[in-house]
């Protein structure tokens, strides 16, 4: 089945990071209203239980709040805290990976630098 | 009350020979639960004695905490759909549908033949003439607009094409997410409803051997790869469900890993690859039985 | 509602099963022997009337096979659907009863012989009693031959194949050495005149508490029985 989530990973935190994606790319503005887990678990086509842990997951970290007997609302100044929670993870994923995987292959720091400016360039 | 089903040490055996081996669990109120395991394995067997249509030889079962057999109030409140269901020959599909409209309390007409437009039913055609997908539909069908507070679907789609499968995985999803109850999928196809499951039961050789919620299951196992003195040394003392040797290579399925271990992994040069819950069922599954012949030669 | 009533409804269901085809049968039958009655120049006793009887044997084996499981799968209770079939078997056997009634009162009464001197409602010593008595015979009749059929097939549901082969075993040795002590002992005179001095009321009364055995028995193991 064309399914969207990967199964090899919780699903509710897949769930968390798309509405996190959302947020970041601007899909979702702060202050707009985020769908009900019952809209994201037919959409996803996945357990509606799952769906709310994913967004309550957010809404402990501050993301979303609930307004009562409304919805769930992205917080305003989410955008900022996400794109430094992010800012922290390119580093870990990919800074320190990329370090490690030069120093097994001999490249110098200076080199590695050299390397990223005409990565720059190209893009 | 939570606890929908109660079970405790079931076991049925057809004279020297037991089919179910001293199975303990619960299903709690208004979750969705995977009934998991290889063709064969016992599930349906479980799912007769729950609905009282077979007699454990022994063991402890309560349904909405009495004993289903010829009990009104607990029969009332389920629903128990299965593959191998037999309808009257004349039957039509209308009058299944009136029929179970009659017996389950919270039966929805309007629901009903809503769904048998999606699935594109003949409700004037009898029984014995529609084939093996439709059949099934019918089954999906009085399963879902019965809402019985326990609904269990038993392999639910033998002969439904990709699209009819993926309208009974949204109905089932949308009508839960508005009416919720207690849900239990049984079926030997785990890829395609892991997503909808909240909790997992798998059966093997008719015994338990997963109870555990879905998601705490994801990302549980993963597979090793690398030059095998290298992952025999990494695996040691662990968990190994599986271990595939490839050349000079091994790969081999362990499960819970922590993040110690994945960083030990990762200075060891080790490939690690999560596995997807459908794979860890089938190692499971895999292994213990292929032991089981291993043990008896 | 009352399952009871939901299993007679689902039984109702099936109108074909339950009411159109004994009578196809059964009167098919008759107008066959009419077309002979009408040829023939005496009057003309038929045995045709027997069908409905062996049709009720029928419904009572066909009934358990075809609604049992579905019964089940409805998630109902044994119980309920024992009493909700017994109830559809009186009423079936109670209407069927009063046709055949009427019936013999028009060969009787109306058209003699329905102008052809056929004798087929209306049968010498069947219908020698009263009213009530005529209307009792062929209910008891009915539901006996109805719950036979269904002991049968509940022995098959409970007990399977095998379980209804050693039945018709024992019942064969039972009634053999029965029909063999009955000719040492030379019982077979008193017998047939035992029959012969009672009416065929007083022979229908003797059925019932086999009936009553039957549909405890049946009950009894369908109680037992899985899918």
């Amino acid at each position: 089945m064309g399914s969207l989530m990967d199964d090899t990973r919780p699903i509710f935190m897949q769930i968390a990071e798309r509405i996190e994606n959302d947020i970041i790319e601007v899909t979702l503005l702060e202050e707009s209203q985020v769908p009900s887990t019952n809209q994201f678990a037919i959409f996803y086509q996945i357990n509606p239980a799952t769906a709310a842990k994913g967004v309550n997951l957010l809404v402990d970290q501050g993301i979303l709040y609930k307004k009562r007997g409304i919805g769930m609302f992205v917080a305003s100044g989410a955008r900022a805290v996400l794109m430094e929670k992010r800012k922290e993870q390119f580093y870990e994923q990919y800074v320190v990976t990329m370090v490690r995987e030069a120093e097994k292959l001999g490249i110098t720091l200076d080199q590695l630098t050299k390397m990223i400016q005409r990565g720059d360039n190209r893009s | 009350m939570n606890e929908v089903v109660e079970i405790k040490g079931l076991t049925k055996s057809y004279g020297k020979v037991t089919v179910i081996q001293d199975v303990s669990f619960s299903l709690e109120q208004n979750k969705i639960y995977g009934l998991l395991g290889r063709n064969g394995a016992g599930k349906t067997t479980i799912m007769h004695m729950i609905t009282a249509q077979l007699f454990a030889t022994s063991g402890d079962l309560k349904v909405f905490g009495e004993h289903p057999y010829e009990n009104n109030r607990v029969l009332n409140q389920i629903c128990f759909i299965k593959e191998s269901q037999k309808y009257p020959d004349t039957y039509r599909i209308i009058d299944v549908l009136e029929i179970s409209a009659l017996f389950f309390p919270n039966f929805d007409r309007d629901y009903a033949h809503s769904l048998i437009k999606d699935f594109n039913l003949p409700l004037k055609r009898r029984i014995k003439k529609l084939s093996r997908g439709m059949l099934s539909a019918v089954g999906i069908v009085v399963g879902l607009a019965s809402r019985a507070p326990l609904t269990i679907f038993d392999e639910p789609y033998l002969g439904l094409d990709a699209v009819a499968r993926s309208l009974f995985y949204d109905r089932l999803i949308e009508d839960y997410s508005e009416y919720p109850r207690t849900v239990v999928l049984s079926t030997h196809l785990i890829d395609e409803v892991s997503q909808l499951l909240e909790h997992v039961i798998v059966i093997d050789n008719g015994k338990l051997i997963i109870n555990e919620d879905a998601e705490a299951l994801r990302g549980r196992a993963a597979k090793v790869i690398g030059a095998a003195a290298k992952v025999e040394d990494f695996i040691t003392g662990k968990d190994v469900i599986s271990r595939e040797p490839f050349g000079g290579l091994l790969s081999a399925t362990v499960i819970g890993l922590s993040t110690t271990d994945l960083s030990r992994a990762e200075m060891l040069g080790l490939e690690i690859s999560p596995i997807s819950l459908q794979q860890l069922i089938v190692h499971l599954t895999n292994s213990r039985s292929q032991g089981k012949e291993v043990a008896a030669q | 509602m009352n399952h009871t009533a939901g299993i007679l409804k689902m039984h109702y269901k099936d109108k074909w099963f339950w009411l159109f085809m004994p009578w196809i049968i059964l009167l098919s039958s008759f107008f066959v022997n009419l077309v002979i009655a009408f040829f023939l120049q005496e009057p003309m006793y038929t045995g045709g009337l027997v069908s409905i009887f062996i049709y009720m044997f029928v419904i009572g084996i066909i009934i358990l096979v075809q609604t049992f499981p579905f019964a089940l799968g409805l998630s109902l209770r044994r119980t309920d659907y024992f009493f909700g079939t017994s109830l559809m078997a009186v009423i079936t056997s109670a209407v069927f009863s009063l046709l055949l009634f009427l019936l013999s009162v028009v060969e009787t009464k109306i058209t003699p012989g329905w102008g052809v001197q056929l004798h087929y409602f209306q049968m010498p010593y069947l219908n020698d009693g009263t009213v009530l008595e005529q209307l009792w015979i062929y209910f008891v009749i009915m539901l006996h031959m109805f719950y036979w059929g269904f002991i049968i097939s509940s022995i098959f549901r409970r007990f399977g194949r095998n379980g209804l082969f050693i039945f018709a075993a024992v019942m064969f040795i039972l009634y053999s050495i029965a029909g063999l002590l009955m000719t040492y002992y030379h019982w077979w005179v008193d017998l047939f005149s035992w029959f012969a001095s009672h009416t065929a009321f007083e022979l229908a009364l003797w059925t019932m508490p086999l009936t009553i055995l039957y549909a405890l028995l049946s009950f009894w193991m369908l109680r037992k029985s899985t899918v």
